[in-house]
This record gives C-alpha cells, sequence and structure tokens, in this order.
C-alpha cells in the first residue's frame, strides 16, 4: 500500500484493523461467523502474482495431465463450472458427503503401524 | 483441499478469494520450509482425488501429499471422540486419523497439526478442549508405540503461514 493509499485510509478502518490484528484465532473464527461476507474479500494482485509464480510452472510441466474446463465432470454428478459456482455452504455439503461414500466405498481396513514409529513432529523427515 | 484445487484453477484468470489464497500460500509455505513440511490428505480425500488425477491441478496436489491412512486404535478412538464430545462422525474421524493415522509403510503414528478452515469442527474442538485432554491420558495405557499417541492441534491455514517459515512441524490438510 502506498503512502496516499495510507492517508486515504479512514481512522476507524485502521483502528478495526489493528483491533483485528490482536484476535486470537478462536476471536477470528467468530468474526468470521459473525460476518460471512469476509470470507468474499479478494487478495492482493501483487501476493497472488507471487504465489501464481510457485505453482503454474509445475502445473504447465505435468506431463498427462491437462487443466480442469468448467463442462468437465466433477463430483457428486457435476462438472466442474457447475460446482465451483455453488455456494460455499453447498460445495461444503458435497464435499463432505463425498467423502462419507468414498469412506463406505473403501471400508478400510486399520494399517499397521511399526513398532518403531514416532508421532510425525519426532521423525523430521523430509518429504521426498 | 477444494479451496487449493479451486485456486490452482482460477488463480491465473481472477483475484483469488481468501480459502483459495490461504490454501495455496500454506501449500507454498510448506514447500519452501527448511526443511520441507510433509502434508497429508486422509486416505477419503485420495479416494475421490484419485479419480480426478488426469486433472493437472489435481495431479499436482496428488504429487505434493501423501495420504494418512487409519492405523490400529483409528476406529475405536473416533467413535470415543463421538460419544464423548458429541462432534460429528467425519470431524471425530480427522481427529482420529491426526491421533493413530499412519501411512502406507506404517513409519509414523499421528501428525502434530490438523489444518482445516471448517469453522464447526475448529468450535466443536475449542469447545470440548477439556475432555479431549482427558481422553489423551487413555492413550498412556495403550501398548507402545501407541502410548505415544497425542491428539493433533487444529490450525487454520493463516495462522500458520508464518509459523512454518521456520518450524517444522508435519500436518494433516482437511
Amino acid at each position: 500500500m502506498s503512502m496516499s493509499q495510507t492517508a486515504s485510509v479512514p481512522n476507524r478502518v485502521r483502528q478495526v484493523a489493528r483491533l483485528i490484528r490482536s484476535m486470537s484465532d478462536q476471536e477470528r473464527r467468530w468474526l468470521i461467523q459473525a460476518l460471512p461476507e469476509l470470507r468474499q474479500a479478494q487478495a492482493a494482485p501483487a501476493a497472488q502474482a507471487d504465489l501464481m509464480a510457485h505453482f503454474q510452472p509445475r502445473l504447465d510441466a505435468l506431463a498427462g495431465a491437462r487443466p480442469m474446463l468448467d463442462t468437465d465432470p466433477f463430483i457428486a454428478g457435476l462438472s466442474v463450472g457447475e460446482f465451483f459456482a455453488l455456494p460455499e455452504a453447498e460445495q461444503a455439503r458435497l464435499w463432505g458427503q463425498a467423502h462419507i461414500e468414498a469412506e463406505r466405498e473403501i471400508k478400510p481396513f486399520e494399517r499397521p503401524v511399526r513398532p518403531n514409529a514416532l508421532p510425525a513432529r519426532s521423525t523430521g523427515r523430509l518429504r521426498p | 483441499m477444494r479451496a487449493a484445487i479451486a485456486g490452482l484453477r482460477l488463480g491465473a484468470r481472477r483475484p483469488l478469494l481468501p480459502a483459495e489464497f490461504n490454501a495455496l500460500a500454506l501449500w507454498r509455505a510448506a514447500e519452501q520450509a527448511q526443511p520441507a513440511i510433509e502434508l497429508f490428505i486422509p486416505y477419503t480425500s485420495a479416494h475421490i482425488l484419485d479419480t480426478l488425477k488426469h486433472y493437472a491441478e489435481v495431479r499436482l496436489l496428488l504429487q505434493s501429499t501423501s495420504v494418512l491412512w487409519p492405523g490400529p486404535y483409528t476406529r475405536r478412538w473416533r467413535r470415543r471422540l463421538r460419544e464423548t464430545t458429541g462432534l460429528t462422525s467425519e470431524d471425530a474421524m480427522i481427529l482420529a486419523l491426526g491421533t493413530f493415522g499412519t501411512t502406507a509403510s506404517g513409519d509414523i503414528l499421528g501428525v502434530p497439526l490438523v489444518v482445516t478452515a471448517d469453522l464447526p469442527l475448529l468450535n466443536g474442538y475449542h469447545d470440548h478442549a477439556d475432555k479431549l485432554r482427558r481422553l489423551r491420558a487413555m492413550t498412556a495405557h495403550l501398548q507402545s508405540p501407541f502410548d505415544q499417541a497425542a491428539l493433533p492441534r487444529l490450525a487454520m491455514p493463516t495462522s500458520l503461514v508464518a509459523e512454518w517459515s521456520d518450524t517444522l512441524p508435519r500436518s494433516v490438510n482437511q
């Protein structure tokens, strides 16, 4: 944010920003519950460009895979475009339902754990 | 995961929503941490995504994560969590996987962190923190290595990006 932009920010907005910065995780969750439209705020363009620069070359280089199209099938019998156009709550419901169905389909057995297994935090193993 | 996929899909075309931005920022922070932080997805998510792996966005996510499978005690722990706290079956499963989950080769037992933006799960975990702590004492009576099992911490993506620049926990991303 430039200095001129900073100067134009009303005082009460800056006070709210300071208050939000001081909030705990729990308080921020309550804030989002009280103001769900906060989820719709947009990321800064430069930060987004920087972030996409991290992923886009890898996406482009993937062999045997192609970018999703709006008309491609996704989950719950919906296309990619239809699914991601749904309100967040409905997407979450369908995503959760897909997980319930997946669990039913897999019927997982409990995998054995090695006697020397450690909680993940203790292993320090690097991702391959 | 949903948000990360949506972010990868649309990040070059439109401004990202906060959930999308945060999911990708967390992913990048895990990859850039020294040493890199391993991200896990639940086996159910892997099952769903496997049918979509011909999409580049999904393929990249699968290539960048490991799968967390139920280990011994996971089902019992899930039932106990549900009965004790009233968490939904799905939320209890996430915590149970975080406590007793393992890799396909069985070399880990649980993860330290569950990353989620799911407010009901976060609130349920917070509301039942005392009961969850009491449950933790029960694992101490199990045979080794299960006596080392511990409930994971729950955190939102936003609170971890900065933290991960200088720490090395591993996590399961819901």
